[in-house]
């Protein structure tokens, strides 16, 4: 096509299509649908726009049959024009259409140079000055500009490609923004349930009106959840021969990615009533480890063109891929922590059994507190005849799982090796031996230091202490007068072959106790510069009043106490155990009134005998 | 960690004489001890099973110390050499007193490190 053209005066050819003819008419336009043609007598365009106002304006008498091609403007303004991609249209102030490039006459079907521009093109005469349109199925920007006389022109461009640029980018950005978030939410969780409403959730709120994942069977029962959009995910378990063969498919890993199915075929699951009809469906297998970690169904309320578009399957491709990871590291997690619980069970501190004429009490806090178990440890166990009870407490050195396994091995033994050994001087040979023996060469030495000591009551309300020494910090008797330290002796266990062991007796008046620590206690840093440790001298302060407490709330106060007096959070394993004649202490003897018994030892209650 | 961390544990090792000297300063605890035990087990077999522990300026030592120590004995030991401690002080001093794992240690010539 061709460019018309009448900006210029000179150019003769301008007006020169044959089949062209306006009549003014007092500057209206009377006219039909019908194109109208600009009668192009005067090429001047001053003179032409002049002439408009008081021109002869007319009807066409009759419309041509078809319009003619209107020759090329062959001027340079012309050439240039048409050569220029943005389309370019002058319009004077009768509505006439006096210039039109190439690019104008492409993108705006219907406008003729010497025609009335038509209707919703004449409407953009006002309004915002760079208005969008659709025209002919592509999107333009046309902007305005007043030229002099009344004169407007636009500039047209084709930002369709644009658009449709913007537009898939907006759309990889939005689904980028759902998959981060999908990964963030889905990471949350290490819960196999938690896991699975997560993606269902999502799964609906971005990919269909309705989801649901169903889990790898166990026994023939698959759980499932499901979720319809702007809904709470609900659950259930079904029987896994009761669902369809897609899905058993998909989750034997028969099958892989996603695929569309039949929405009737899972009308009947139990999930189908609250989830409404649907009228489309697909299934996507969600990857695991090794194996799928689940099936997801999505499903859709109304058709779209075709099944193939149930699904945006590039974005439930990747969707799948991440929802597949984290149910199965949920899964994975939750078997872990099954077996973790099971053997931290059995490697938890225990409760303490009751035992006729004499309390216990006990503390402990491991150091790593997210495992609860450590390498301090403690028992108590009524000896198979009654009357009597065994206890012990430790510290193998080292710290976390290592140490824990050691303490679990070394407490067995113990509670194994008391029914044949009620010496604690021999029970801890014997521990030294086992320990040495079992001991890897290769691997950090396992030993430990504790005490070991048996308690029978007494006739007179008190109970008889016998104590071994495994190189362990000396225990504290808290006495009617003052705190009193027992030196033992002894070495720690299990470190060398024939080691020394020594015992000690130590007879508690009724109200009197006997506290066995570890050296997470005294050594528990903090005070004014925050690397002052505990001490036993003020550990023995805070209990000058422990005769008149009972056995457990000695030993949380000590506990309590070095947690407090600890200037930050990281500590060493701490554990105390309490053992206490029951009943009131009588009135202080009136000489020891006021003197602090600490680190003295009273030979008539303690007769440290050297074992063998 | 509120408050002031411990002191950090230096290591410094020097080899002669057919025995690997090594020089322990600040504190042992269950925080530094793993890398006392790297230090030691990265000593090449040539330099021979004997060590020399210094510990005159070790300002801290806890039970886990204690095991690394008992340890890099048990690796001597295993290796047909012993390990001695010089300038037994202070915290260590007081655990081996309380643990009798002194007698693991022979005492160094002119200096008496052996806690019953």
């Amino acid at each position: 096509m061709g460019l018309r053209h009448e900006m210029h005066p000179d150019a003769e050819s301008v007006i020169s299509g044959g089949a062209s003819e306006v009549r003014r008419d007092g500057g209206r336009i009377r006219t039909g649908r019908a194109p109208l043609v600009i009668s192009s007598k005067d090429a001047d365009i001053g003179r032409a726009g002049a002439d408009l106002g008081g021109g002869v304006v007319d009807a066409p008498s009759a419309v041509p049959s078809a319009p003619a091609a209107p020759e090329r403007d062959r001027s340079l303004a012309g050439r240039l024009l048409d050569g220029s991609a943005t389309g370019m249209l002058a319009r004077d102030p009768g509505g006439i259409v006096r210039s039109a490039n190439e690019a104008a006459l492409r993108m705006l079907p219907g406008v003729r140079v010497g025609e009335l521009l038509p209707p919703e093109l004449a409407a953009l005469a006002a309004g915002p000055r760079d208005p969008e349109l659709t025209l002919g199925g592509r999107r333009l920007t046309a902007r305005r500009q007043e030229l002099a006389d009344g004169w407007l022109a636009w500039h047209v461009t084709d930002v369709t490609d644009a658009h449709q640029r913007l537009d898939t980018l907006l759309a990889e950005r939005a689904r980028s923004r759902f998959l981060a978030a999908a990964s963030r939410r889905l990471g949350l969780s290490l819960h196999p349930g938690r896991t699975a409403k997560a993606v269902v959730e999502l799964a609906s709120e971005r990919l269909a009106d309705g989801a649901v994942v169903v889990l790898p069977g166990r026994a023939g029962e698959s759980e499932w959840f499901a979720c319809a959009r702007e809904a709470r995910p609900w659950t259930g378990s079904a029987d896994l021969a009761a669902m369809p063969q897609e899905l058993r498919d998909a989750l034997a890993g028969a099958a892989t990615g996603s695929r569309p199915m039949l929405a009737e075929d899972l009308a009947g699951q139990p999930w189908a009533a609250r989830l409404g009809s649907a009228a489309a469906a697909a299934i996507v297998t969600l990857p695991g480890n090794g194996h799928p970690a689940g099936a997801l169904v999505l499903l859709r309320r109304e058709v779209d063109e075709v099944m193939a578009d149930v699904v945006d399957t590039a974005l439930t491709e990747e969707f799948s891929q991440r929802a597949g990871l984290a149910l199965a590291a949920a899964a994975l997690y939750a078997a872990q922590a099954g077996t973790a619980a099971v053997l931290k069970r059995s490697l938890q501190q225990p409760e303490l059994p009751e035992v006729r004429g004499m309390t216990f009490g006990a503390a402990y806090r491991p150091a790593e507190e997210g495992l609860l178990i450590g390498g301090d440890f403690y028992d108590v166990h009524v000896d198979p005849a009654g009357g009597s009870a065994t206890f012990v407490l430790g510290d193998v050195c080292g710290k976390g799982v290592h140490a824990a396994v050691s303490t679990g091995r070394l407490r067995h033994s113990v509670q194994a090796l008391r029914r044949v050994e009620r010496d604690p001087v021999a029970l801890l040979r014997l521990l030294n031996d086992t320990m040495l023996d079992g001991s890897d060469p290769d691997a950090a030495p396992a030993f430990a230091t504790m005490v070991l000591g048996s308690a029978t009551p007494r006739d007179d309300g008190g109970v008889r202490l016998q104590l071994a020494g495994g190189g362990h910090l000396p225990p504290l008797v808290l006495r009617r007068d003052g705190v009193e330290e027992i030196e033992i002796g002894g070495m720690l266990v299990g470190a060398v072959p024939a080691a020394r062991f020594e015992a000690c007796t130590v007879d508690l008046a009724p109200g009197e106790s006997c506290v066995l620590y570890t050296d997470g206690v005294v050594e528990a840093r903090g005070g004014t510069d925050g690397l002052e440790v505990l001490g036993e001298e003020r550990l023995a302060q805070l209990l000058v009043d422990g005769h008149l407490m009972p056995a457990q709330a000695i030993a949380e106060r000590i506990e309590q106490h070095a947690v407090r007096w600890l200037s930050s959070g990281a500590h060493d394993d701490i554990a105390v155990l309490v053992v206490r004649a029951p009943g009131v202490p009588t009135a202080p003897d009136p000489v020891a009134v006021g003197r602090h018994l600490h680190s003295v030892r009273t030979p008539d209650d303690v007769a440290p005998e050297v074992g063998p | 960690m509120s408050g002031r961390s411990e002191q950090p544990l230096r290591i410094e090792l020097t080899t002669g004489d057919g025995c690997v000297r090594v020089v322990l300063r600040g504190e042992l605890s269950h925080h530094s001890a793993p890398a006392l035990e790297r230090r030691v087990r990265s000593i090449p077999e040539t330099d021979g099973p004997d060590l020399e522990l210094d510990v005159s300026d070790l300002t801290f030592c806890d039970s886990a110390g204690l095991a690394t120590i008992i340890g890099v004995q048990r690796r001597a030991a295993r290796r047909g050499g012993s390990v001695v401690l010089r300038g037994v002080q202070g915290a260590l001093q007081r655990v081996l007193e309380t643990t009798g794992a002194g007698v693991l240690f022979p005492a160094h010539p002119g200096q008496d490190s052996r806690m019953a």
